[in-house]
């Protein structure tokens, strides 16, 4: 049984320092699962394992990243090495793999007003209210930034290939 | 060294660098040994999964093409337990406590799907999230539509392969209605 692109699970992952966010999407708008995994040793391998929990968990169609080597993405080489061994292990479980980059999102959410990651997270909460309670308050300078955002950042990933595929169903 | 997927993820020594990790964490098997460059990370991640998560055995493929239209089978989960959970902002231990445990080993269970809850925890669970039990437990649930349907339907022609009698009339009728609104209510997910 194949599902299109809107019925289909999908799996958005936002790797960071000290760790992962996550969140997964059924039938492009219900949200199913979120959070936040922290590991302290070893984390590129515990970081692949928890991931292929989820994937064995939630058994998503659709994996989606951060698509990286492009123009305005600062990712650091652990992460990017990272991104490039989730892909492999999304791909060896015959999974389809998005990446969607920080332009593809800005340029999704400025329909909607938003363009720093703030505005971006206080949007997806306003679309997904259960997300409240997860939202960092807003990063002063000094600040670095809250772990927790990791689950915004993937969220808009998703919402930014949900927005780019019906773009794309529109204009078929 | 540089890695490069097609039209994914690119990162400049990021095999290089995976790959010496997890050397230095794990022995490499001989047929898990990447041959190029582009084979590093996933030889790698399956090293890592085959020492730290024996149960995970995977196929390893040179080469998986991107598809462009998803095949893999996708169903009902067992459970929606930990969606309605994360909805309700409540932790695990929390509704350990409701439901009137002492630690929230069970809850991470049936929220795994590595245990099925008995039909007490069932209703407690549908007093708590104020969900009917079969939107909670819709992959269980369509499991054992699916089944007592064909079972249904069997019964029926069994029936109906024997001598007319008011019983037996009055049997199939019944059973005919069985089917009849069961495959009109179409069940869909939270």
């Amino acid at each position: 049984m194949s599902r299109t692109w809107h019925e289909a699970r999908v799996l958005a992952i936002d790797p960071t320092s000290k760790g992962f966010g996550f969140v997964v999407f059924a039938q492009s708008m219900h949200l199913l699962d979120w959070g936040v995994a922290t590991l302290e040793h070893n984390r590129e391998a515990r970081t692949l394992v928890r991931i292929n929990g989820l994937l064995g968990r939630y058994d998503p169609e659709v994996v989606i990243l951060e698509k990286t080597g492009v123009r305005g993405c600062r990712r650091g080489e652990r992460v990017m090495g990272l991104l490039t061994a989730i892909t492999s292990l999304a791909r060896s479980q015959h999974r389809n793999v998005r990446c969607v980059s920080r332009a593809q999102v800005r340029q999704a959410f400025s329909k909607r007003g938003a363009r720093t990651k703030h505005e971006i997270a206080a949007s997806i909460v306003e679309l997904f209210p259960e997300l409240f309670p997860r939202l960092p308050p807003y990063r002063k300078l000094w600040m670095s930034e809250d772990s927790r955002m990791a689950i915004f950042d993937a969220a808009s990933f998703a919402l930014a290939y949900f927005d780019a595929e019906m773009k794309t169903i529109s204009s078929h | 060294m540089r890695v490069a997927h097609k039209g994914t993820c690119q990162g400049s020594q990021a095999g290089e660098f995976l790959y010496s990790l997890f050397n230095s964490l794990i022995k490499v098997p001989p047929s898990h040994a990447p041959r190029t460059p582009k084979d590093l990370p996933q030889a790698a991640s399956f090293a890592v999964f085959e020492t730290l998560c024996p149960s995970a055995r995977m196929k390893q493929q040179s080469h998986v093409p991107l598809m462009d239209h998803p095949t893999v089978a996708s169903r009902h989960l067992h459970n929606y337990l930990r969606t309605y959970r994360k909805k309700s902002a409540f932790s695990q231990r929390e509704v350990a406590y409701l439901l009137g445990t002492r630690s929230d080993t069970k809850i991470s269970r049936h929220e795994c799907f590595a245990r099925v809850p008995s039909l007490r925890t069932v209703f407690i669970y549908e007093v708590i999230y104020r969900v009917p039990a079969r939107d909670l437990f819709v992959g269980v649930f369509e499991r054992a539509h699916h089944e007592t349907l064909k079972r249904v339907e069997c019964l029926r022609q069994h029936l109906q392969n024997r001598p007319s009698d008011p019983v037996t009339t009055h049997k199939i009728k019944s059973l005919t209605s069985i089917l009849t609104q069961s495959r009109a209510s179409a069940h869909k997910a939270p």
